[in-house]
């Protein structure tokens, strides 16, 4: 923020007294928050909020009985989920613009959040689906199928910005990825609306399971709290990004003044020992073609090495000779 | 209750789940905040600096 005000950099007494870990006081308290919502919503989703039972038309009990407590949690990763894909696809979209790594970085967050969260939807989804539908699983279902390959999408994005490439090349392509994904998410939301007689979804929840007073409360509960957990998670997780791309740099700039280093180090010692081979050359009256040689030597490494070698011989015979003339 | 295994299996999966990869992340936060000096890390700072996490371009 600071270099974004034009103010001078924080003074480096603070910055040592920094700690090394990725929270702030805002995450803290969020993280507070959040685990408050998480009491609160287990009460409300086990205590308070009654089984979804109803009288069917020959007056027997019909519903999803203590199933519908699953929805608490299936509901809200699925659309925290399509919240961080659309994260993903928004930074992505901006990188692409402004080649801002602030928002790759947000990018990056909010894929692997929505992979957890879609992947938490998945899973609940299959274990809720066993006692209703009574399967875990139906590849004829479009909605389970479009939200299996909308996390498989994600999970490719996620593998492509693993691979070893230029960081500009590897955050192009992934956020071409995370653009072209999204598009899966108005699919997956209408899938049950195109292909009606291909989904054992219902339409609408909140309308199919005509769920309301504290099964509803509790229902947006379960909405805030996931939301709070997204949020806590996609900080933590941005700042993990933004640290990992730092030591990135930092371990490339560490490797380049090594090199550097080394590299004057070399010419250090062969500027001296051309400088002695030039010395004892004059001695001999050849003093033009050994300083050449050792110049040649300056050049490269292997081939400087190479060259101080057959300049210091050259040098040693040339004053031996000298000395038996 | 009815379906208990379900819905425990469903909550522990839901709370478990987001639980355990908070804390990968905060390993992982703690681990690379060794190798990267602290006045990189912009989001620890005094009261004065803003606490967004805003990173910045490189």
């Amino acid at each position: 923020m600071r270099s974004l005000l034009g103010l001078p950099a924080r003074p480096a007494s603070k910055a040592a007294e920094a700690p090394g870990h990725t929270g702030s006081r805002s995450t803290k308290l969020l993280g507070l928050a959040l685990l408050a919502g998480v009491v609160a919503l287990c009460l409300f989703a086990f205590v308070f909020s009654p089984p979804d039972s109803r009288t069917g038309p020959e007056g027997t009990p019909i519903g999803q009985f203590d199933a519908v407590r699953i929805m608490y949690v299936h509901v809200p990763s699925a659309v925290w989920g399509y919240v961080g894909f659309g994260i993903c696809a928004l930074g992505s979209a901006v990188y692409l613009l402004k080649r801002s790594a602030w928002w790759d970085r947000l990018a990056h967050a909010g894929a692997e959040i929505g992979v957890v969260f879609c992947g938490i939807s998945i899973l609940t989804g299959m274990i809720w689906g066993r006692p209703v539908w009574g399967t875990w699983w139906d590849w004829g279902d479009v909605r389970l199928v479009t939200t299996l390959m909308l996390s498989l999408v994600y999970l490719g994005y996620l593998a492509v910005r693993s691979l070893a490439a230029a960081p500009a090349a590897r955050e192009s392509r992934s956020a071409v990825l995370g653009i072209v994904g999204v598009v899966l998410i108005p699919i997956v939301n209408r899938s049950v609306d195109w292909w009606e007689d291909r989904t054992l979804h219902q339409k609408s929840t909140l309308e199919e399971l005509r769920i309301e007073d504290l099964t509803l409360f509790t229902l947006v509960l379960g909405f805030l709290v996931g939301g709070l957990a997204f949020a806590w998670l996609l900080i933590h997780r941005f700042r993990v990004a933004w640290l990992d791309a730092e030591a990135e740099n930092s371990e490339m700039l560490a490797a380049i003044e090594e090199r550097r280093s080394e590299a004057s180090t070399l010419n250090g010692t062969v500027a001296q020992e051309v400088a002695g081979t030039a010395t004892e050359a004059e001695g001999t009256g050849t003093g033009a073609e050994g300083a050449g040689t050792g110049a040649e030597g300056a050049g490269t490494g292997a081939t400087g090495a190479t060259g101080r070698e057959g300049t210091g011989a050259t040098g040693r015979e040339r004053q031996m000779e000298a000395s038996r003339r | 209750m009815t379906h208990a295994a379900y819905v425990a299996a469903a909550w522990a999966i839901g709370v478990v789940g987001p639980a355990a990869y908070a804390v990968v992340v905060l390993l992982r936060g703690r681990r690379l905040s060794r190798s990267v000096p602290a006045s990189r890390r912009r989001w620890l700072t005094t009261g004065d600096e803003g606490d967004d996490g805003r990173a910045g371009g490189r």
